[in-house]
């Protein structure tokens, strides 16, 4: 055992410049892919170039014992690691960018005294993780480049490491020519990619997640009032009930409108919260505002009473002293007119790109003072104390920045944001910008919002701001409701049953004002129109609410795992706060692509809904054909099967090869010789066989004699000689003498094999 | 299964649980290629070394000699037949010669691809520097072949095996006339008493007394006396086997042939002494004695020479570490009247004592340097080689 650990633990110096080379290679490609991700350059061609000069070093010295390079090279990773024990905290929070500094730099001292195959491998290994510390600040298609090569790479090398060992002391090795070497590795290659491929398709994604109490699906959505629908897990919701085109005469009744009790029970789950949200005034300017620094897609709100701004999609609404735009986010809902050409390309212009474990809507702005005719917006991140127990209840978020923002977008509920990789000043952030947010997942449970002990505020309610018609309108509204949770979703259920989404329309006259859109209007209006209008509802019941814009969730990227969020995803919503819980999204706007669960399961699950979906057929022929339609209108679905089915067959026809050449090797029973005393002696001839083919001596072979077979075995056990004699004997008058043998024979037959196994104790076989 | 396959598994493992965590795309991609890497490499060996039709053998060109003697270089051939449609990739047979039962050389031979149904052969050369039974019981034939994740290994047992005989020492000239002539010391050489047979074509070696002048005058060839030997007179050769070592015994046994190859170019057989009888064998037959002597087959030197006739001319052959046998020689040397010693000797450690006890004793001594000189490479290989 200490001669075994000697031997595993004694440096045999790596002679191979290839692989010394491909190990470098590797280390300036992870380099160069934590570059792509916003390294400083003195990390990405830093680290590497130090390797390359530690890689030049420790090759010229392979032979020697470097002793005090040794120790100088660990000391100072222990210092290194020191350092990096700082950084632990913003790691833990989900900033990797310093630790795969710190492994960068830990390569290129280690490579100093990078002498043996073993070293390679670690080399290999840190590379890995520095480039999966990249992978996760990388949101880019072309980061799969990084992937593929560091893949490649990685297969040249276990190659190499495999060839070198296979002709290592060979006497001779046979030609390979150089056309079927191509296509051989032609064709590996292509199996690996095509099975890799099928495995990414088929394999459970999802498993961890779930078992881990994050549900794949888990998002973070806004109360809507239709908590009637139950949610689908097929995307998008159902399309809203339109209400009537007739504008309203007057406060509907609300009759029709009681919040069922269970919505809020599937959206969110973590630690009780008992957040402030940022204070409600109900003084102030009156007016919001549209900064050239906006974005076109957030909610713009002008200066003044003029001001009508016009969004690279075109579409600008004068509201009368409050310009509300869009960007024709929704005008993608499917309510108006379908743009094209430009115009679309424009709309489905990706603005951000989100890393979130949780689906959210993206908040932005917040607008909090109402002045009678528009809300003006608050100065800076809304952001809440930490509530949540422990970690548990965190989750981080990476934002890739692809339009600038006038300020950060946060999921709910933002505790915290800083820029990944370098330092900046104020809430502007430019494209190409990297950023986290840290967020708590607060219980929004309708049962427990319910239960929020909270009086009503009469100073909301007798806001002279207001104004009487709305205040008319939301006692009539929340007449039946009894608590804070109840008042906030009829608010939200009335506006949705009795006005319609109309996304902008140029030329066409929209209110400008909640006021305004609630009882002069058409009853159409867009989700800044809902949002004000339920924002002020809310308030003239009572309720301390406010108005949030940003973005819809987006759709989700299952290649880099982001949500692309685009410029039609822009949108606004109401807030209302709740005590314990702070600032709940209500979303009121009936538009046709709000989320209702974000689709994010792999095509393993999409294969067993289909199976599912197959079953429910009623006849066979029905069967047959969704399944062929599955199979013609998915092809990914198909190809995925095709592979598992010739994969399993290959599996199974290998395995068939196995087992007939296993049944054709399995040592004959001679249980049909007459004669009992024969069969038992063969029987001992059988336990002998078995037990020198466990001392690797090979079992008789088809066409070899039992005098053939014994006389091999004393060749290479030449000590059993003695013992083996009386057996052959017996074998030999077994098998082929007419005369039956004796059981004399037998027990000498026996005796003899069972001093077999303590004579090879004593003398084992030669080889 | 290798570390690495368990390396990579752990590693598809670990890459699972980020990427299924993390959920990006293109992790789970790679932990996706990476198992199709071990899946691949699962299959790869199993397709590769299944069914694989193997044979080999060992092979040596001897030419008019009847078989390889020790610094000769023979072939082992592999030959691997493939049945099926699909190609073999990255199979390495590996082997081990047996020299005497014992281990002596391993043997390795890659052979990166064998096509569907197709074909391969290889000899790769196998150096004969012992005498003996040399022999490859069975060989494995393994490929973890394309990326070395999983082996897959299979044993196949073959009849191999190739005698190789020992390489003769070259005796000085003066050694040689010892052997066959008995101690030079003495006045009267006993030749010169024998009755000449004639003449035959010089051979290096021969004495300088011995040449035949006017032979050689007459047929301008460079001719040697020889002599009519009376039986009594015929040479009994008995080497010492008893000795631990191999390399010692193969050089004992190289002594034991030159000195027989002397006595044969006089054109007289050499009686072999095994210990218990006197065997007259011819040259092939005495090789192949030789070749397979072993401490098993030889008996101790005293109860040889015990055996053998006290009027006849013994060579021994001996190992300076023999003690038993060194003591049995001063015994010899009283009974036989032409007693011959070709002493073996450590070259780090010479027997000066055991040297000059069987001098006192009479006997004529010839002493020998443990090892022995590398055999000369025969002609035919140094002309292949040249080739």
């Amino acid at each position: 055992m200490r001669e075994r650990f000697k031997a595993l633990t004694r440096e045999r110096p790596e002679h191979s410049a290839a692989l010394r080379l491909i190990a470098l290679a590797v280390t300036w490609w992870s380099g160069l892919s934590l570059g792509a991700v916003g390294a400083p350059i003195w990390v990405w061609a830093g680290g590497p170039l130090i390797a390359t000069l530690g890689h030049w070093i420790s090759w010229r010295t392979r032979n020697r014992k470097m002793t005090v390079v040794r120790w100088t090279v660990v000391l100072t990773v222990l210092g290194l690691s020191a350092l990096m024990a700082l950084q632990l905290p913003s790691a833990w929070a989900g900033n990797w960018l310093p630790a795969a500094q710190y492994l960068v730099f830990v390569q290129a001292i280690a490579s100093f005294d990078l002498r043996t195959r073993g070293g390679l491998y670690t080399n290999f290994l840190i590379s890995a993780t520095v480039l999966f510390l990249a992978s996760q600040l990388a949101f880019g298609q072309e980061f799969l480049l990084f992937i593929a090569g560091f893949f490649v790479l990685l297969l040249v090398f276990l190659a190499t490491t495999s060839f070198k060992d296979a002709v290592e002391g060979t006497l001779a090795r046979a030609s390979w020519p150089p056309l079927t070497k191509a296509l051989s590795w032609a064709g590996w290659g292509g199996a690996i990619l095509g099975i890799g491929i099928g495995l990414f398709l088929v394999l459970p994604w999802g498993t961890l997640r779930a078992s881990a109490g994050a549900d794949a699906t888990a998002a973070i959505l806004p109360f809507t009032g239709e908590i009637d629908r139950p949610a689908s897990a097929d995307g998008p919701a159902a399309p809203a009930d339109t209400p009537s085109p007739q504008p309203p005469q007057g406060p509907p009744s609300t009759g029709d409108a009681q919040p069922p009790p269970a919505q809020g029970e599937t959206l969110a789950a973590g630690a009780p919260a008992a957040g402030e949200g940022a204070p409600a005034s109900a003084t102030g300017p009156i007016e919001l505002d549209l900064s050239e620094e906006q974005p076109s897609a957030s909610i713009a709100v002008s200066v003044g009473g003029t001001a009508s701004q016009a969004s690279p999609a075109g579409e600008a609404t004068d509201l009368g002293g409050a310009a509300v735009d869009l960007a024709g986010a929704e005008a993608a809902t499917g309510e108006a007119p379908t743009p094209t050409g430009e115009l679309a390309e424009e709309r489905n212009q990706a603005v951000l790109r989100v890393r979130s474990p949780v689906a959210s809507y993206w908040r932005g702005q917040t607008f909090s003072i109402f002045d009678g005719e528009v809300w003006a917006p608050d100065g800076n991140v809304a952001l809440e104390p930490s509530v949540a127990r422990g970690l548990s209840g965190r989750y981080t978020q990476t934002y890739y920045v692809v339009e600038a923002q006038p300020r950060p977008l946060l999921a709910y509920t933002p505790l915290d944001w800083g820029l990944v990789g370098r330092k900046g000043d104020g809430l502007a952030l430019e494209a190409r910008t990297v950023y986290r947010g840290v967020s708590q997942r607060l219980p929004f449970e309708a049962n427990l919002l319910r239960g929020s002990v909270g009086a009503r505020s009469a100073r909301m309610s007798r806001d002279p701001r207001i104004p009487t018609a709305v205040r008319d309108l939301a006692e009539e509204i929340v007449a039946d409701s009894d608590n804070l949770f109840d008042r906030a979703l009829a608010i939200t259920q009335y506006l949705r049953d009795n006005y319609s989404f109309a996304p902008s329309d140029e030329g066409q006259a929209r209110p400008v004002s909640p006021e305004a859109f609630l009882f002069e209007g058409d009853g159409a209006g867009g989700s800044v129109d809902f949002a004000s209008a339920a924002a002020l509802l809310a308030r003239a019941a009572g309720l301390d609410a406010r108005v949030a814009s940003g973005y819809l969730p987006g759709g989700f990227d299952p290649l880099s795992g982001a949500y692309i969020v685009r410029r039609s995803d822009a949108h606004a919503w109401a807030e209302v706060r709740f005590p314990g819980f702070g600032w709940v999204p209500f979303d009121p706007s009936p538009r046709q692509d709000l989320p209702v669960e974000v689709e994010q399961s792999g095509l393993s699950a999409r294969v067993v809904n289909e199976i599912f979906q197959w079953q429910a057929g009623d006849t066979i022929s029905d069967g047959i054909g969704s399944a062929f339609d599955v199979l013609t209108d998915d092809l990914l679905l198909t190809a995925s099967i095709l592979l598992g089915v010739t994969s399993t067959a290959l599996l199974a026809w290998s395995l068939a090869i196995r087992r007939r050449q296993s049944r054709r090797l399995r040592p004959p029973r001679y249980t049909g010789l007459a004669g009992r005393e024969r069969r038992q002696i063969m029987a001992a001839y059988r336990s002998l066989e078995a037990t020198l083919r466990a001392r690797r001596i090979p079992p008789r072979g088809p066409a070899e004699t039992f005098a053939a077979y014994f006389a091999r075995v004393a060749r290479l056990a030449p000590d059993l000689e003695t013992v083996l004699a009386p057996v052959r004997a017996a074998v030999d008058a077994a098998a082929y003498s007419p005369a039956s043998p004796t059981r004399e024979d037998v027990a000498t037959a026996r005796a003899q094999v069972r001093r077999i196994k303590p004579a090879l104790r004593r003398n084992p076989p030669l080889a | 299964m290798t570390w690495r396959a368990v390396a990579l598994i752990v590693a598809g493992g670990v890459l699972f649980a980020l990427a299924d965590l993390t959920r990006t795309g293109w992790i789970q991609l790679a932990d996706a290629l990476i198992w199709a890497v071990v899946v691949l490499s699962l299959a790869l060996p199993s397709l590769s070394v299944t069914g694989l039709q193997v044979s080999y053998r060992l092979t040596h060109r001897s030419g008019a000699r009847p078989g390889p003697v020790q610094g000769d270089e023979a072939k082992f051939v592999i030959e691997l037949r493939n049945p099926w449609p699909w190609p073999r990739f990255g199979l390495v047979v590996r082997g081990q010669m047996l020299v005497a039962g014992r281990p002596h050389q391993d043997l390795k031979v890659y052979v990166p691809f064998v096509a569907p149904r197709g074909r391969v052969v290889v000899e790769a050369p196998v150096a004969l520097a012992r005498r003996g039974l040399h022999a490859v019981p069975d060989v494995s034939i393994e490929t973890n072949a394309p990326f070395g994740v999983f082996r897959r290994r299979r044993r196949v047992a073959q009849a191999a095996a190739l005698l190789v005989y020992p390489a003769p020492h070259e005796l000085r000239p003066r050694e040689a006339q010892q052997v066959t002539a008995g101690p030079v010391s003495r006045q009267t050489p006993a030749r010169w008493s024998e009755e000449m047979s004639g003449s035959r074509p010089y051979v290096p070696g021969d004495l300088a007394r011995d040449i035949h002048w006017r032979n050689f005058a007459r047929t301008g060839r460079l001719m040697t006396r020889s002599y009519v030997t009376t039986a009594t007179k015929r040479p009994v050769l008995t080497v010492s086997a008893a000795v631990d070592d191999g390399l010692v015994l193969d050089d004992l046994m190289r002594l034991a042939a030159g000195a027989a190859d002397r006595w044969a170019r006089q054109g007289d057989p050499v009686m072999f002494q095994d210990g218990v009888q006197a065997l007259e064998l011819d040259r092939p037959a005495l090789m192949r004695r030789l070749a397979l002597a072993s401490g098993d087959t030889i008996a101790p030197l005293a109860e040889a020479l015990n055996t053998a006739s006290p009027d006849a001319a013994v060579i021994v052959v001996v190992w300076s570490g023999d003690k038993s046998g060194l003591a049995s020689l001063s015994d010899a040397a009283r009974r036989f009247g032409n007693l011959t010693v070709l002493l073996l000797e450590a070259a780090d450690a010479p027997a000066e004592d055991a040297a000059a006890s069987i001098a006192r004793t009479g006997a004529s001594i010839s002493r020998f340097t443990h090892p022995l000189p590398a055999p000369a490479r025969r002609a035919e290989e140094r002309q292949r080689a040249a080739a």
